[in-house]
């Protein structure tokens, strides 16, 4: 249970937008998708989560709904805003040169 | 688009706080259930599952506090969240102290109201836009006069040179704007060529416009009325059509109904009540019975607005306007000496161009004066209101100060709590202004389009807000300036009333701006009311008890020259012969009103500037001077023999003769007079032959009359009115006229009035002016009085304890009023000398501003006379005392042993 670095808390952001970018999703639901995707590499606590998705929803790359879940309760539902799917694409393409310059320079040490 | 986004949930957590935090729970909460339930599927039992879940969140506290956090996170946000917590908190004190912020927004109501109102209006002259089609295809043209060749009014034989202009416009009309008297009411009526609805392009809304032949003179008149007049006079009643109604006593026959939309052509925001066509100006016309009206070029009285043709502009226009100018002068030297015409589009104009016009000029004066300083009064009324409230708070404010609060947040809170005073001052303010508005429009005798549109709400909040904050911020700034220890220890306030301190203090600065100001408003009052009576009732110069006029129309009868000559000097022989007639004469113009700005000059020595003067040209006959009780004082009046053939005379009042000649005793001086715009050689030169006495036309900027008499049967004006002068009453002598009449021809067009009748026509607009001056001053006083009265209630209330002890130790009831009155009585002596000195220089300054028409019979102004100083300070006094004396006794009444128990 190793804490998660620095660089991977800030790309929470992404990764939330990323799974919202394939469908709407409750927050609890969002969190086991975390998990499952990263395997347990990534420990985002469920606690840190919420406050994440907020933040996203005030600065308006994404919306919420309340609506009913698959087991019959009242869940609150996070869906992409246009802007929000826009600024996925321009963070993906920047994460995409980040992480490969990086890996460049891990590989050239490595040598 | 992002920021749709945000808006919507920026405003949600600003106004729906309790919902945003209602949703994080019920989504945490969720987030437990579920995973309590993915726990309790993975095989644990109930009580570890919730708890597992609950450990995985991290609790329920951190993030729900962290999502909060989340809502609050931009500056923004934090600034409007603790502004909406100061508001609540604000808002709950002020429910709390119901009286005090009823009183606060009442004042700043009435204040802001009236402000409103009086933008309204300014609002209505100044952007209302022109209602015609294709408005940017019109233009208003004018000839220009003077030195600076500035635009002014056209000449109607000009008017006929501008509309053969056919290669720059396609229509050109000509409108005189004027008043008429409808059913003793005086309405707006436009004197128009038949083509002005065709240029304004507008469909009349019943009935029919008038025809071409209505433009020739001598045809039956016909009157159109004003939609708006329609509905708020005629009752919306189709029936009205052809049937005859009386406008300035004359019988017309409604012909139609205007288009709603068509405004008047003197200003987009009035509508003209009547129109009439430019014909039956002889007729109906009152004060513009010029007999010279649509003949003479000198005479540019009217507006003139014009289509301009298809794919002309309007600088081409002005191109070929000034070819027209040019010839203009050379075919009439006389009367158009080459100033040129001016084209102007008519949706750039706000009032017209070169005109000063005397109640646009009174108007902005008055209500600008006036409402601004009933503005300041209720400014400083709410500022020492917040003041006294302030004193009286000091305890809580240092209780705060000691708990750590900071002197910017107790600011920012009291600034919020007269700024939500104010707004609530605006909302009370618009229901005035919308009051006021609705009681103008009855009032005044023009159709004025008032309306509240955008630009006042606008500018209403924007005054709000100003006020509550600038009369804030120094109540605020002194009552957070505490020594805390003393004001911890005992009543900070007690100190702050107590006798003997010091004297300029904020509070008393405040009431003596409040009651000073108001002595200025009432003396303003004062000023308007000896004005107008002074007008009215007092010596014009010349008789009105028992004085009529008859002004008839031959021409619109038909008669011949030599027939209107004979009918008027039977009318005359008839009327002598009435009992009780002392004198009667017949001339062109009425004798009141209708005189005629002529330069002159004297006779032989070419003109100078400094050898011109302006004089006032009267027509007079033989009979006039007797008639109107004027006193000849050198020289004789006019004889029968001074007519056609024989040598020019003119009689001049004593004002001309002693500033045109340097001696009153100017007989046998000879002098030229002629039109502002004629050249030398069209001047003719009259001896004079008498000296009169200053009646009529003196200025209140100070200086006699100058008026040249002449008479009638010299010039060629014909004679149009009979005035006589009877020892009974002045309606009897009506009857007798009216009587004479209809046995000599009943079917000539006549209007009979009496001379106090045609005074109160010039005088009408005096009086509406007065109304609103007068209005507004009893409002500054009642503001006043109920500031000095809450000031007085408040420290009084706060001195409970000290009067409670001193009633205690046997201190008389009277005793006590003294105690407080002294303080106030010293202030309101303060007060009142400022507002003496304020009243003096200010009501020069106004005198020197105000001109008064030359219809308008002033004398020399009053100015401040001690005798209104004396009563109108007598009357502030009374109100400011009354308003101090009832709190003072209330608390002298009060049970000692009930106001120490309180402490």
């Amino acid at each position: 249970m190793s804490k998660p670095t620095d660089l991977v808390q800030g790309t929470l952001n992404l990764l939330i937008l990323k799974i919202l970018a394939l469908e709407p999703q409750n927050g609890w639901a969002i969190g086991q998708r975390l998990r499952q995707i990263s395997g347990d590499v990534l420990q985002v606590s469920d606690g840190s989560l919420y406050p994440a998705l907020h933040k996203l929803e005030q600065q308006g790359w994404i919306q919420s709904e309340w609506k009913v879940s698959e087991n019959n309760r009242r869940a609150k539902y996070y869906s992409l805003t246009p802007p929000g799917l826009r600024y996925l694409e321009e963070e993906t393409a920047s994460w995409d040169r980040l992480s490969g310059a990086i890996s460049a320079v891990v590989k050239l040490k490595a040598v | 688009m992002r920021w749709l986004f945000k808006a919507r949930l920026r405003l949600r957590s600003l106004f729906a706080w309790s919902a945003v935090e209602q949703d994080i729970e019920d989504e945490l909460q969720y987030h437990v259930e579920r995973q309590t339930e993915a726990n309790l599927a993975a095989g644990m039992n109930e009580r570890e599952a919730r708890r597992a879940a609950l450990r995985l969140l991290g609790g329920m506290t951190r993030p729900k506090e962290e999502c909060r956090d989340a809502h609050r996170a931009s500056w923004g946000m934090r600034l409007l969240d603790t502004l909406m917590r100061d508001g609540k908190h604000a808002l709950r004190r002020l429910v709390h102290d119901w009286q005090f912020a009823l009183a606060a927004i009442l004042i700043t109501g009435l204040g802001i109201g009236i402000n409103s109102a009086a933008f309204s209006a300014v609002n209505a002259l100044v952007f209302t836009a022109t209602s015609s089609a294709e408005a940017e295809r019109l233009v208003s043209l004018y000839q220009n006069v003077g030195e600076r060749a500035e635009p002014a009014g056209v000449s109607y034989p000009a008017y006929g040179d501008l509309a053969a202009a056919t290669a720059a416009f396609s229509t050109v009309a000509a409108i005189l704007p004027g008043t008429a008297d409808y059913e003793g009411q005086l309405v707006f009526a436009e004197y128009v060529t038949a083509n002005y609805l065709k240029m304004a392009g507008h469909q009349v809304f019943a009935g029919r416009w008038f025809t071409g032949d209505e433009d020739r003179l001598g045809s039956a008149p016909a009157i159109v009325i004003g939609y708006r007049a329609w509905q708020t006079r005629f009752g919306s009643d189709y029936r009205i059509l052809g049937q005859t109604i009386r406008v300035n006593q004359v019988p017309v026959t409604v012909v139609g109904i205007g288009p709603a939309q068509l405004a008047s052509a003197s200003h987009p925001a009035l509508s003209a009540d009547f129109w009439l066509p430019v014909a039956a100006l002889n007729t109906v016309g009152s004060r513009h019975q010029l007999p010279d009206l649509l003949t003479r070029r000198g005479q540019l009285a009217f507006e003139v607005r014009a289509r301009l043709q298809p794919g002309v502009r309007v600088n081409q226009a002005q191109a070929m306007m000034n070819v027209l100018g040019q010839r203009l002068a050379q075919d009439y030297p006389e009367t158009d000496p080459g100033k040129g015409i001016t084209v102007v589009r008519t949706d750039s104009v706000v009032i017209h161009p070169g005109e000063q016009d005397l109640w646009v000029k009174l108007m902005s004066i008055t209500l600008l004066i006036t409402v601004g300083l009933v503005l300041t009064i209720a400014c400083s009324n709410l500022a020492t209101l917040l003041l006294v409230r302030g004193t009286s708070r000091a305890k809580e404010v240092a209780v705060r100060l000691a708990l750590g609060a900071t002197r910017s947040q107790l600011i920012r809170y009291l600034l919020t709590e007269s700024v939500l005073l104010s707004l609530g001052g605006a909302l009370a303010g618009l229901v005035l202004c919308y009051w006021t508005l609705h009681s103008i429009a009855a009032i005044i005798p023009f159709s004025l389009q008032l309306r509240m549109d955008h630009r006042v709400l606008a500018f209403t909040f924007a005054l709000s807000l100003l006020t509550g904050i600038t009369m804030g911020l120094a109540p605020a700034l002194r009552s957070t300036r505490l020594d805390l220890l003393p004001a911890l220890r005992k009543d900070a306030a007690a100190t702050e009333f107590s006798p003997g301190q010091r004297w300029f203090t904020l509070k008393n600065i405040l009431l003596t701006t409040q009651i000073a100001g108001s002595f200025f408003l009432l003396m303003g009052t004062a000023f308007m009311v000896r004005m107008v009576a002074s007008a009215r009732w007092q010596e014009p110069g010349f008789a009105v008890q028992g004085v009529a006029l008859a002004s008839l129309d031959t021409h619109l009868a038909g008669y011949s020259e030599a027939a209107a000559a004979r009918i008027h000097s039977e009318l005359l022989r008839r009327i002598s012969a009435v009992p009780g007639v002392q004198a009667v004469f017949s001339s062109a113009g009425t004798p009141v009103g209708s005189h005629v700005s002529r330069e002159i000059e004297l006779d032989g020595s070419p003109g100078s500037e400094a050898a011109r003067w302006q004089g006032k040209l009267a027509w007079a006959a033989p009979g006039y001077f007797e008639t109107l009780q004027i006193p000849v004082l050198y020289g004789r009046p006019f004889r029968e023999t001074d007519g056609p053939g024989r040598p020019l005379v003119a009689i001049v009042s004593e004002s001309l003769a002693r500033r045109v000649f340097g001696t009153t005793n100017a007989i046998g001086r000879r002098f030229r007079y002629g039109d502002v715009e004629r050249s030398q050689e069209a001047k003719t030169a009259v001896e004079i032959v008498g000296v009169v006495r200053d009646a009529e036309g003196a200025s209140p900027g100070g200086g006699g009359p100058a008026v040249f008499y002449l008479p009638a049967a010299q010039t060629s004006a014909p004679a149009t009115t009979l005035v006589a002068r009877s020892s009974g009453s002045a309606t009897a002598l009506v009857q007798a006229i009216q009587r004479e009449l209809r046995t000599l021809d009943p079917t000539l067009p006549a209007r009979v009035r009496t001379m106090e009748q045609q005074l109160d026509e010039d005088l009408r607009l005096w009086r509406w002016a007065l109304g609103v001056v007068g209005g507004m001053s009893v409002v500054a006083l009642a503001l006043a009085a109920i500031g000095l009265y809450a000031v007085v209630r408040f420290a009084v209330a706060q001195r409970s304890f000290e009067f409670g002890i001193r009633v205690a130790l046997g201190a008389g009831r009277h005793q006590i009023v003294w105690l407080v009155m002294r303080e106030i009585t010293i202030l309101i002596g303060a007060s009142l000398v400022a507002g003496m000195a304020i009243s003096v220089v200010g009501l020069r300054l106004a005198s020197s501003l105000i001109e008064a028409p030359s219809t308008v019979h002033l004398e020399a102004l009053p100015g401040v006379t001690p005798l209104t100083l004396l009563s109108v300070a007598g009357v502030l006094a009374l109100a400011a005392g009354a308003a101090a004396y009832f709190p003072a006794r209330q608390a002298a009444n009060g049970d000692p042993s009930v106001s120490l128990r309180q402490q």
